[in-house]
């Protein structure tokens, strides 16, 4: 039996304790994504935060703490077998143990890659992503490959402690916003983001002049450029706009 | 807002030639109102010749009284001279940084009036930055030879890194082409900044409280192809550099003829940019490959192949070493293995202790196989072809070699 959970990290790990507690699936998948064929036999699964947080435990204790946040990087990528390869993974873990360290093993390798794409994404848009200054609220809009919001926040939050941001990612809809005391995730509908859509301009163009300004002409090399910096991010950048 | 943006764009033409552009080496939460700094750097854009840019890297000045005859801000080139005020420089750096453009400053300047006004102007805008502002994010500051030392020790508590450039690797071509400069007033304020970092470095460790002198140490750099000196001479200064003066980091810069001068290369050669790739490429073996120079280069091979980088030439050289099994050879051994770096040979070294590696392994790995594989065995097979000969290994690996893109910043 297919067991399908509401695309939540809550609800993956709910249905991974279900999975190893009580009956194992045939495979646990996002029921967005999901299609019904009739050969297999499907359940919804409810989240469950008791459930959930046991599990963490779970994988914590008896594989390791990277384990779990390699699981987590893997929830927050666009991977279309992840829930795949997180049950190898963890069942490998089960047996093995500290199995982070292994890297090439035919069922961690896919952990591994998509650990090391998620976090490079991450440590990307650390760098890539811009404000705009909206009367005192500095506002940015991102739209990432994986949902990586949540891996920057804390970043974002440290360096502009006395700012208030809101860091707006256009394909999930979602926003991670701080008031100078909190910070937390939340879903933004295209009403309230269209207020943030004006333009600002002193500083904008300040930095255009200095991005022209600093290129080495005898040293042009647009292709290497590109390597660095693909043509899909940089709808956002502002020196690029 | 015009004249401060023409400003900016004069400021930022005299500071590019600068390579050093790097915000790595400290890792620091924010203290201040504002910023961060963290041990990885940070790239916020690519400029169009392909560098990395993270911090916002301009002069304070370029109305310069010194002559060096390589630079564009030489007293006697005739060309706009304007200087920031130091409160225009920190709003601009507080700005930027708050829309997330820039990971710090990087600030430098020509020598106005003399080096220790050039100093303390340089004083007054980081102190606006981090007192004003609550400025806690990165700062890079260019030492200015010949400033007195108590503005230097002033400077170290206010920055995060601070850099001399050398410029030059020989008093010879420093007299030709620097002549206010020399190896001394160059090298002493290193020796000088290199105790005191030491000296608070053992403070720190005594009252955590104490304040920061230079948290991400010191860096230099050479320019590539404007004098005659060879790679050799080049990569044996910075080695020193680096067991001398702890530096961080030595940036190589090729030269790009700015002006007419018959001690200068032409004005329209080429700058040496494959040089320039192998003496980068050169040091990363000297830093993290343990690496000395002399095993690189000699007095007689004194400038490296621009056809193979460094250290497949050095394992050419040495085939006899060769293959190694990458199942048994230590860490260091696995380093030496063209196609292997830092971060496959800790991977290998992890997952040999579970299980013995095969091919596929390594390719996963990150090996770069098609160098590597003459260099290796795994598993006692070598996958090199018949006989492991360095003429056939050239021969096989030169037409790879064309298609790598020069990236090393
Ligand atoms: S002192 Fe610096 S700015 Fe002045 S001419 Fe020499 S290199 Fe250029």
């Amino acid at each position: 039996m297919d067991y399908l959970y509401d695309s939540t990290y809550t609800g993956l790990m709910t249905s991974l304790y279900i999975h190893y507690k009580y009956k194992k699936s045939t495979g646990i998948l996002s029921k967005k994504l999901y299609q019904k064929s009739l050969m297999v036999d499907y359940k919804i699964v409810k989240s469950n935060v008791e459930f959930s947080s046991k599990m963490e435990n779970i994988i914590e204790k008896r594989i390791s703490k990277k384990a779990l946040k390699f699981i987590y990087y893997t929830f927050l990528s666009t991977e279309p077998k992840k829930e795949k390869y997180i049950i190898k993974f963890i069942d490998l873990g089960f047996k093995k143990g500290n199995i982070t360290q292994l890297y090439s093993h035919e069922d961690t390798f896919p952990i591994q890659k998509i650990f090391d794409k998620v976090s490079k994404e991450k440590h990307r848009f650390l760098g890539i992503l811009r404000f705009k200054d909206l009367n005192g609220i500095l506002f940015s809009e991102i739209s990432p490959d994986n949902d990586v919001v949540e891996l920057i926040m804390p970043h974002f939050v440290d360096r502009f402690k006395s700012e208030n941001f809101i860091i707006f990612d256009d394909k999930r809809l979602k926003a991670g916003i701080h008031n100078q005391k909190q910070w937390y995730i939340t879903n933004i509908d295209e009403k309230l983001y269209s207020k943030f859509s004006d333009v600002e301009e002193v500083y904008e163009e300040m930095w255009k002049e200095y991005f022209q300004a600093i290129a080495i002409a005898d040293r042009k090399n647009t292709k290497v450029q590109f390597q660095f910096l693909p043509l899909r991010y940089r709808k956002n950048i502002t020196e690029f706009k | 807002m015009d004249k401060l943006i023409s400003k900016l764009k004069i400021l930022a033409e005299g500071a590019k030639y600068d390579v050093s552009c790097s915000s790595s080496g400290v890792e620091r939460r924010n203290k201040g109102k504002l910023g961060n700094s963290r041990s990885f750097g940070i790239c916020h854009t690519w400029s169009s010749d392909g560098r990395c840019i993270s911090l916002l890297k301009v002069l304070m000045s370029n109305n310069c009284i010194y002559d060096c005859t390589y630079c564009i801000n030489r007293v006697s080139n005739d060309i706009k001279r304007t200087s920031f005020f130091p409160e225009e420089i920190a709003k601009i750096t507080y700005e930027f940084y708050r829309r997330n453009y820039i990971e710090g400053l990087f600030l430098s300047s020509a020598v106005e009036k003399n080096p220790d006004y050039t100093t303390e102007n340089i004083c007054k805008a980081l102190e606006i930055l981090r007192f004003k502002y609550g400025f806690s994010g990165y700062i890079h500051v260019k030492g200015i030879p010949n400033t007195s030392k108590d503005l230097m020790t002033k400077l170290g508590f206010l920055a995060d890194r601070l850099s001399i450039n050398i410029e030059l690797p020989s008093e010879k071509s420093l007299k030709i082409l620097a002549p206010q400069k020399n190896t001394k007033t160059l090298l002493l304020p290193m020796k000088n900044l290199n105790n005191q970092i030491m000296e608070n470095k053992e403070e720190k460790k005594k009252y955590k409280a104490s304040k920061n002198f230079l948290p991400a140490g010191q860096t230099t750099q050479m320019i590539v192809g404007a004098s005659q000196d060879s790679d050799y001479q080049l990569l044996k200064t910075s080695q020193n550099l680096y067991d001398r003066f702890q530096l961080k980091r030595v940036f190589y810069s090729a030269y790009i003829p700015v002006v007419e001068n018959s001690l200068l290369p032409a004005v329209n050669t080429k700058p040496p940019l494959k040089r320039e790739h192998r003496l980068y490429q050169a040091d990363w073996l000297l830093r993290f490959y343990k690496f000395r120079a002399d095993e690189l280069l000699s007095e007689v091979n004194r400038n490296f192949d621009l056809e193979f980088d460094p250290k497949i030439n050095w394992a050419l050289n040495n085939i006899h070493l060769f293959p190694k099994e990458v199942n048994e050879v230590s860490y260091d051994e696995l380093l030496r293995i063209p196609g292997i770096g830092p971060k496959s040979a800790h991977r290998i070294v992890k997952e040999r202790k579970f299980f013995k590696l095969n091919y596929d392994n390594l390719k996963k790995m990150g090996v770069v196989l098609k160098r590597a594989k003459y260099f290796l065995t795994c598993d006692g097979r070598y996958h090199g072809g018949i006989v492991i000969k360095p003429e056939i290994i050239k021969y096989k690996l030169g037409e790879m070699e064309n298609d790598r893109q020069l990236s090393f910043f």
